[in-house]
């Protein structure tokens, strides 16, 4: 019955959202965070979206899988400040080159999408147990 | 009971059609965020086109192994991409506020079938008691 492949379609997709805020979250903790090497700075984290076919009996369903984790290969930032414990020889410091309100944008977008794949869910289930009712 | 069937037969293909339509937007909303993916939609008109021809929606199995069923999809034909006239930079074609709007529109419709068959239902046990 396709009606339940509803929820595999839509759990799949909660957990891919649910990824993307916990990527936000952590990307948001460590923006202030700090290295005197510019290897060692924390590097903006995404996670990467593939759609997979459900792969159901009598499914054409398009699944969401996250493929992997993508670390930003943007310079880290070099700030000048002498007295902090991880400065240099030439008292700089490095720190990760995160916009925050670019990761408040996608918090919101991704928490939205949440929103609707729950919804989408509740709306099946409603009809499921309308279905099961009938002819009573 | 061929009669029975008769009797229930079209609405419950219209609600199959619907349960499939719900999977598809389903897929969409649940790809609005992947990179590349394109909305898809089922084109009514072949599958209107394919009811009147008498062919049934509902998967057949073509053979029965002890390993599995072998599904053949008749409404696999009838599903195709949309153009939304959206396209963002990852070329993802899917519209959120559109597909909820066309979400809950099949929901609403799939009441209205559910609503039919049981109609249907109600009227063949009256005749089924003679009242």
């Amino acid at each position: 019955m396709s009606l339940f492949n509803v929820f595999n379609l839509s759990g799949s997709a909660t957990h891919a959202q649910n990824v993307r805020l916990t990527t936000v979250a952590q990307n948001l903790a460590n923006v202030n965070t700090s290295a005197s090497d510019p290897d060692d700075v924390y590097r903006e984290r995404t996670p990467v979206f593939k759609s997979v076919l459900d792969g159901q009996m009598d499914s054409q369903g398009v699944a969401v899988k996250v493929v992997g984790i993508h670390e930003a290969k943007a310079e880290p930032l070099r700030v000048h400040n002498q007295d902090h414990p991880h400065a240099d020889e030439d008292g700089y410091i490095y720190q990760p080159n995160i916009n925050p309100v670019e990761q408040m944008t996608n918090m919101m977008t991704a928490s939205r999408s949440f929103q609707v794949n729950i919804e989408m869910m509740n709306t099946a289930k409603d009809l499921l147990i309308r279905t099961i009712r009938l002819g009573q | 009971m061929n009669w029975i069937d008769n009797a229930l037969n079209i609405d419950s293909q219209v609600l199959y059609l619907r349960a499939r339509r719900a999977e598809v937007l389903a897929s969409n909303l649940a790809n609005a965020d992947t990179p590349g993916y394109r909305a898809q939609d089922i084109d009514f008109k072949s599958v209107m086109d394919q009811l009147r021809s008498g062919d049934n929606l509902r998967p057949a199995s073509k053979e029965v192994t002890p390993e599995h069923f072998n599904l053949s999809d008749p409404m696999a034909s009838s599903i195709y991409e949309r153009d939304t006239g959206k396209r963002a930079a990852n070329g993802n074609t899917v519209s959120r506020e559109f597909e909820q709007a066309q979400f809950s529109q099949n929901a609403v419709e799939y009441l209205a079938s559910l609503r039919f068959v049981s109609g249907n239902i109600a009227s063949l046990k009256k005749a089924l008691r003679g009242e």
